[in-house]
C-alpha cells in the first residue's frame, strides 16, 4: 500500500449500532465482530425517553453516564468502522441519541422468546430512516419461528432484512453486518436487497 | 469502574484540563498525529499524541487511557490548538459514503 494514497485521505470513522433489550447479546456480537477485545468507556449522554412507561407523553430527555461497550473493525488506516452496543442496564430500550447520529446504520437483536423487548429499537431506526436489520440471535435452536412470523409480530416492511445469527460466533455474526452493508449498498444503486454474499 | 478504583494514583480530571471543561466534538471524532511528540510534551498530554500515531476516534482514545471521555475532549482540542493533533469531525452517514468505499467496507468485513 502507497502511503501517499491512504495518507491523502482525511480519517473517517463509520459508526454502526448493535441495539436491542438487556442481555440480548450486543456485547458478544461487538466482541465477536472486534478486531481487538471490546473497549469500555463512560460517557454523558442524552437519552430519547421511548419505551418508558410513561402516560404524560412528555418528549422527556435525560441526560446520564453510561458505560459504552465497543469494537473496531480497521478498514485502511484512514477508515475505521466502530461497533457500539447500546447501552443500558434495564429491560427498557433506550436510545441514546448521541450514539445514533452519524451512524451508518444499526443491527437490531432479537430473543425470540423476549420479542417486545425489541419494538422500542425498531420504532426508533425506523422513525428517523437509520437503515438497520433485525438479527434473531438464537440462544435456543428449539425455539424458532418463520421469518414471516416474526416480521409480522414486528411489523416491519419488506425491505428490513430478518436474519438468524448467533452472537457469539464470528461467521455468524459476520453475516448480520454484510446484510447490513447490503441494505446500505442497496440504498446507493437502487437494487432490491438481496444475498449478502452476492455483493 | 475502572478510572474510579485506581484514581489515588492518577490527578484529579480538573487538574489534568487545568479547569478547563469546553469542547463537544462528537465521540467518533477521528484524531491523528500530526508530528511525533518531543520531551516538551509531559503526561496526559504525551499519552494521547502518542496514541494517535494512526488515527483513531476520540472514543477510544478515552477509553485506551482510561480517561473521562470530557478530559479527553478538552486534551485534545489544546493540542489541536497547539498543531500537535488534527481532528476530524466530517460525517459519515449511509448517506455520505459513495459505494467504491462502501465495497471497501464489505470487502474488509469479508476477511475478517
Amino acid at each position: 500500500m502507497s502511503p501517499n494514497a491512504s495518507s491523502s485521505a482525511p480519517p473517517r470513522a463509520l459508526k454502526v449500532v448493535i441495539a436491542g433489550g438487556f442481555g440480548v447479546g450486543k456485547t458478544s456480537i461487538v466482541g465477536s465482530l472486534s478486531e481487538v477485545p471490546p473497549l469500555r468507556t463512560e460517557a454523558k449522554m442524552t437519552s430519547a425517553s421511548i419505551g418508558i412507561d410513561d402516560t404524560s407523553k412528555i418528549d422527556r430527555k435525560t441526560t446520564t453516564t453510561v458505560a459504552m461497550d465497543f469494537g473496531r473493525i480497521t478498514i485502511d488506516r484512514s477508515l475505521i468502522m466502530y461497533l457500539f452496543g447500546t447501552p443500558g442496564q434495564d429491560r427498557f430500550g433506550f436510545m441514546w441519541d448521541d450514539l445514533v447520529n452519524g451512524a451508518i446504520g444499526a443491527m437490531v437483536l432479537v430473543d425470540l422468546r423476549r420479542i417486545d423487548d425489541c419494538f422500542d429499537a425498531v420504532d426508533y431506526f425506523e422513525n428517523r430512516s437509520i437503515p438497520f436489520v433485525v438479527a434473531m440471535n438464537v440462544f435456543d435452536p428449539a425455539v424458532q419461528y418463520p421469518e414471516a412470523v416474526v416480521r409480522d409480530a414486528l411489523s416491519i416492511s419488506d425491505h428490513v432484512p430478518i436474519v438468524s445469527i448467533d452472537a457469539r460466533d464470528r461467521g455468524s455474526a459476520k453475516a448480520g453486518l454484510l446484510t447490513l452493508l447490503n441494505v446500505l449498498v442497496s440504498r446507493k444503486t437502487g437494487a432490491p436487497t438481496g444475498d449478502p454474499a452476492r455483493v | 469502574m475502572a478510572y474510579e478504583d485506581d484514581n489515588r494514583l492518577k490527578p484529579r480530571p480538573y487538574f489534568i484540563t487545568a479547569g478547563k471543561t469546553r469542547s463537544d466534538f462528537p465521540l467518533e471524532a477521528m484524531v491523528v498525529a500530526r508530528q511525533a511528540p518531543t520531551p516538551a510534551l509531559r503526561h496526559e498530554r504525551r499519552a494521547v499524541v502518542d496514541e494517535v500515531a494512526n488515527p483513531m476516534a476520540l472514543v477510544e482514545v478515552a477509553a485506551r487511557l482510561s480517561l473521562p471521555l470530557g478530559v479527553v475532549r478538552v486534551l485534545l482540542e489544546e493540542l489541536s490548538e497547539e498543531g500537535w493533533v488534527d481532528i476530524h469531525t466530517e460525517s459519515s452517514t449511509a448517506d455520505d459514503l459513495d459505494i467504491d468505499t462502501l465495497l471497501r467496507v464489505i470487502d474488509a468485513v469479508k476477511h475478517l
